[in-house]
Order: C-alpha cells, then structure tokens, then sequence
C-alpha cells in the first residue's frame, strides 16, 4: 500500500472511529517504514481535527467525537512507541493532565472536556476520579504539563482543588503550570478565591480556556 | 392523621410485564456478573459475609441473585415516615401521590433575580415559602449548599435550618458523613427523614452513601434508593438499558441496607437523566426523564416498594415558557404513571438553582396534576340529571342553584397565578403575566408566613449537635 494512501486510510478510520482498522493500518505504517511523525499529523492529527470541526459545526455529536479520541489514540500510542524508538521528537501543541480530585467518584463531565481537548490537539494524560492530592502532584512532575484541569461536582470535595493549587505553589511548580477548574461546586468566583488560572462552566469553555492559556505562554 | 397526598389506582404504564421481567433479570445479570464498587470497607465485608464476591483491592462486589432477590422479599411495600406533628406524616406505597420540594446549588434572588449561595437565613426563609406551599407534602432543601458555613458541615446545617422552619418532613443526605448527626437531630426531633443515598453511575456506592445507609437504615429510617446515570454517557444511550442500570444500582444498594437492618423501609429513586450530545451538557428537562420516571414506577410496584423520582426538572435558567413545559411534561408523566413521590417544586436549570417564583407556580400546577389524579367522579348527585330538566333551555342558567354552590369548589382550583382576567383589566392591574404574579405572591409569603417554632431546649439541643459535627470535622 502507498504512503499516501495509508495516510488517507488511517484519517479516515479516525473519522469513522473505526479503532481496529487503526490500529492494524498503525501497525503497517510502521512495518513499511513510513515516518511515524508524518503518519501522527497528516494521518491522526487531520482526522481529529475533521472531527473536532464537524462537531463544532454540529454535523458530528459527542459519541462521535469519543469514539475518534478514542481511535486517535489507541493508534497514536503504537506512533508514538515507534516515534520514540526512532529517537525522534513530536512538536506537541501542549500536554494537559486532568483528574476529579480526592473523595469525588464523578467521572463523565471531566471525560468530556478530555476528549474534547484530546480532538482540538492537546495530549491528555486523564488520571481518572478520586485522585489524591499527591497523584496529581506526581503527575505533574511525571509529564511537565502546560496546564492541570481539576474537577469537582461536590463542594465538600471542592477544597482539595484548593489544596492542590497551594501544593504546586509551595513545590514551585506553578511557574509551569497553569490551573484550571470545573465541575458542579465551582464557579467562576471560586476559581478566582482559591487562585485558579481559569475556569470553564463546560467542556467548549474549557478548550477555550486550555487555548487562550496556551496562546498567551 | 397523615397527610394522604393524591391517589393514582390505575396508572399508566409504558412497559408489558414480560419487558419489566426482562429489565429485573437484567439488572441480576449486571449484579452478578459485573457488580458494583462498593467503596467502603465495612460495607464490603458485610456483604461478603452475605454471600457476595468480593475484592477488597479493587472494591468490586457481585451479588448473588438469591441474595438480591431476599433482599427485594424483604422491603416492606408500604411504611410511615413519621413527622413531628402527626398530621404531616407521610404514608409510602399504595397508590398514593405525593409532592415535593426540589432543591438547587443556588437560589434565584427575588430582588435582583441573581443567583446566589444561601446562607442560613436565605434558606430558612425559603423553607417557610415551602412550608407555606400548600401542594407542597415533603421537602429536599431547597438549597444544600451554603455560603457562610464550611462545606465540611453545610450539610448538617442545611438540614438543622431546614427542621427550625417547617414541621413538613424532610430529605435527609449522606453527603460528607452528615448521616450520623442527622439521626441525632431526628432523635431529638422525634421525626424521621428520609435518608437520600446517592448511588453513582456507573455501579458505584461512594463511601459518603454507604455510611448513609449504615446511618439511617440502622436508625429505621427509610431510604430513598437513589440511581441518576445520564442516558447515553454513564449509562446506555436507550432507556431500556438505562432502566437495568439504574434498577441494577438500586437494587445494589437495597442489598446493603437490608442487611443492615432487615426490613427498613426502601423507596425505588428513578433520576435518570439525559445528555445534550452537542454540547455534552446535562438535558434534565428532557421528555425521556418524564419516560423512564413512569417506568420506574411501575418497577417499583414488580418489587411492591414504593417508587420515587428525583425530578421533575428543567434545563431553563428562568422560570419561563421552557420551564413550565419541561417541568410539568414530566410531572404530569409522574403522576399519571403512579410515582409515589415526585419532586417538582422550585427547581430550576436542573439542579442549579431553586427560584421562590418557580414554587409558587409549580405548586399551582400540581394542584392542577392532582384534579388529573382526582378524575371524574360519577354519581347521581354530580350527573345531576334532574337538575338540567328542572333549568331547561336558555334563559335557565346553573349559576343560580344551591347545586352549583355546593359542587363548584369540588373540582375547581382557584388560580394565585394564571392570568384569568380579561384584558382590560389586566392591562389596569399592571399587566403582569403569571411570572410577575408569581414572585408578588412569593414576597408577600416570605415576609409573612408564621411556622410553628422549635421548642426552645430542642433548638439548643440541634445547636449541640451541630457543634459536636464542628468540633469532629473542623477541630473548632
């Protein structure tokens, strides 16, 4: 098969959210020697973006656009091993960790800004929900992100978002990080209060504010 | 005396029998081969001892069908939730229809129609427009939330402001461990709630809940088994199988509480939801939630529990046109489809904010869903045969026999908030439409309610308890 035709495939299995056909056309780019790098943009990072843009226009609807997020990277994580075997580097538009903080079990609304941000090109690292203060300090360290998304739909919870933002700036790790938060408990008041960088009422917010954060770097 | 509500004999229902047997084996098969996360230690170990298959590293339970289905045998069909005042007390199960107060994170300030946090004295004086309500038969706090109090204990004040201003019965949560100073409050009270445990989709019982149910199950209180996945994100995108998850989650949860104490009163709580697929935004107004609230209840009476939703909702941020449709369309599909406990009172912007305005309308409209219920009563008084031979044709008119003043207030409501005048008149009146009026009549309530007061060593004795949920959570 051709370099160009198996860019356009693996496009257009993202598209279609098609993850097997990806990550079987991922597996033969790599056999056949096709630039990894290459593959990742005009292959998975285009059909995102077809995507991310159907769905802004309100052709595409969010299982659509979960779906592609999730065929984009199970094909992009056999890119980017191969990617890092070769010793190459990917430009990244920017590597976002996200969690819903300590005591809280609510997971869909923070998984839907994940995607979303995952569609408009960032690199989601999503820890999940109930993660600890520590876990996200960890993280933190681990992947150097540009920003750190926390959630919380409790307001009993919504104090460990405070907690962690004075964790990252006692360790210092805010002059490289920026903090944004969401959820049901927060506001845009309270952002402000507990010394957030931003806050998003939902996900389109969000990747809002993730782009407007990162122009502004 | 209770309070007897309204009553729906023949309820609509949108499933065959055989489909609600399908849903049931359904959510047997999700128990047990699936489970839940059941993130409590103690919980775990209690239904390991049961018979359930337990993790502990994972926290994942499977639960035997046998032991579901003891479970199920043992919820009584029908059970009191007792108030202070006996008159208020409530009867679940059976027929009966009852309506409540909905709550939200904010309230709708009547002055500057902004949305604001509570504090103490905002909400109580939102609990005595409720107590003033009079379709209102039970109360969730209108708002859980408060500015001028720690999160850490709002829950336990919330609850405390709520029983200092009406002797109507109350929903009790288990958020942040307040369970426990809520039975002792309800000791004291000598009343009980009903303890709110909020299951999250998909298949977990957070820790915060399953203490609720240790809480209030073990002190005899009844439980609103509550299950809220949103269609098509934390559960599928059909009602049929958003009806087994939730009925599975519920069912989980009974589990539990009936190991806890065998026999205590369990309510069937339907709060499935909807999500906007462009925006991925919570639809809670959505005619599906009104859908699947009926079919909850007829699942309910499969099991013989009482069945209760909590909604209706609303997606709209005023009380307007929207509002009333999505409210109301639900309701109505509630009432008729025999819930016995619906929730319509107040809410706005789903559970965003509780708007006065809105309580006044909705109470008006749920008299209107209880004529709905109430129906046609057929006898030879009302067919008032007789009568129409003895008037006969024009100029005999109805407006001036003792019949018609003795039968009209049966079956009419008086309306505080539609528009009934004629134009004219409402153009001197001011020309307020139902809105306006509605926010009058709310002012004019909040400012002039009476409620019967605490007795003054009760009261001290909520301000002890709400120091000692101080001292443990806060160390002040």
């Amino acid at each position: 098969m051709s370099e160009t035709k198996l860019l356009e495939d693996i496009k257009a299995a993202v598209v279609r959210g098609d993850t097997p056909l990806a990550v079987e056309l991922a597996k033969r780019i790599v056999s056949e020697g096709v630039d990894p790098i290459l593959a990742f943009e005009q292959g998975l990072r285009e059909g995102i973006t077809i995507v991310g843009d159907g769905f802004s226009k309100g052709d595409l609807f969010l299982p659509d656009l979960a779906m592609a997020a999730e065929t984009m990277k199970a094909a992009g994580s056999i890119l980017e091993e191969e990617i890092q075997r070769s010793g190459a580097v990917r430009e990244k538009l920017g590597t976002i960790v996200i969690g819903t903080v300590a005591g809280d079990m609510h997971d869909i609304g923070k998984t839907i800004v994940s995607t979303m941000l995952n569609t408009r090109g960032f690199d989601v690292i999503d820890l999940g929900v109930d993660v600890s203060n520590d876990e996200f300090i960890d993280a933190i360290k681990e992947h150097n992100p540009i920003i750190l998304g926390m959630s919380s739909l409790l307001t009993i919870t919504a104090k460990k978002l405070s907690e962690v933002i004075q964790l990252i700036d006692d360790t210092d790790l805010r002059s490289k990080t920026k903090v944004i938060v969401g959820g049901g408990a927060v506001t845009g008041d309270y952002a402000e209060e507990i010394g957030a960088d931003g806050y998003g009422q939902d996900a389109e917010q969000a990747v809002r504010l993730a782009k407007k954060l990162i122009d502004a770097k | 005396m209770s309070l007897t509500g309204y009553t729906n004999d023949k309820p609509h229902e949108f499933l065959s029998n055989k489909e609600v047997e399908r849903i049931h084996e359904g959510a047997l098969e999700v128990l047990s081969k699936t489970g839940m996360v059941v993130a409590h230690d103690k919980a775990r170990s209690l239904l390991q001892d049961a018979g359930c298959e337990v993790d502990h590293e994972t926290e994942r339970v499977k639960f035997p069908t046998d032991l579901v289905q003891k479970s199920i045998d043992l919820c009584p069909s029908t059970f009191e939730q007792k108030a202070r005042n006996a008159d208020l007390s409530l009867n679940f199960g059976g027929g009966t229809v009852y309506f409540g107060a909905f709550p939200g994170f904010t309230f709708l300030d009547l002055e500057t129609l902004e949305r604001h946090v509570s504090t103490v004295d905002d909400l109580a004086r939102l609990v005595r427009l409720i107590d003033a309500l009079p379709e209102v038969h039970t109360i969730c706090q209108p708002t859980p939330h408060l500015s001028d109090k720690p999160p850490e204990v709002e829950m336990e004040w919330v609850l405390a402001t709520a029983f200092r201003n009406t002797e109507k019965t109350t929903m009790g949560a288990a958020f942040g461990g307040c369970s426990k100073y809520v039975v002792q409050m309800c000791e004291v009270l000598g009343q009980q709630v009903h303890g709110s445990i909020c299951l999250s989709s998909p298949l977990v019982i957070p820790n915060d809940q399953a203490q609720g149910i240790f809480d209030y199950a073990a002190a005899g209180h009844p439980l609103h088994m509550l299950s809220g996945p949103i269609k098509g994100a934390s559960s599928p995108a059909t009602m049929a199988g958003t009806l087994v998850m939730q009925t599975a989650e519920i069912l989980g949860g009974t589990v539990l509480a009936q190991l806890v104490n065998p026999g205590v009163g369990v309510i069937y709580t339907g709060y499935s939801t909807v999500m906007d697929m462009r925006m991925g935004t919570y639809a809670s107004g959505a005619i599906e939630v009104g859908i699947m609230g009926a079919a909850s209840a007829q699942i309910a009476r499969y099991y013989n529990i009482p069945s209760s939703v909590f909604f209706p909702m609303t997606d709209s941020k005023i009380p307007d046109s929207q509002a009333a449709y999505e409210k109301h369309l639900q309701n109505l599909l509630c009432a008729l489809g025999g819930v016995n406990y619906i929730m319509p009172i107040g809410g706005l912007e789903n559970e965003g904010t509780f708007s006065p305005a809105q309580a006044v309308i909705d109470n008006e409209v749920c008299a209107m869903i209880g004529k709905v219920l109430d129906g046609i009563k057929v006898d030879e008084e009302r067919l008032a045969i007789e009568l129409i031979c003895e008037v006969g044709p024009v100029p005999g008119n109805f407006l001036v026999k003792e019949h018609t003043r003795k039968h009209w207030r049966d079956e009419y409501i008086i309306p505080q908030v539609s528009v009934r005048e004629g134009y004219e008149a409402w153009v001197s009146g001011g020309s307020k439409g139902a809105v306006e009026r509605a926010e009058e009549i709310a002012q004019d309530i909040m400012k002039s309610h009476e409620i019967n007061k605490l007795p003054a060593e009760v009261d001290r004795e909520l301000d002890l308890i709400l120091k000692s949920a101080e001292k443990e959570k806060l160390g002040i």
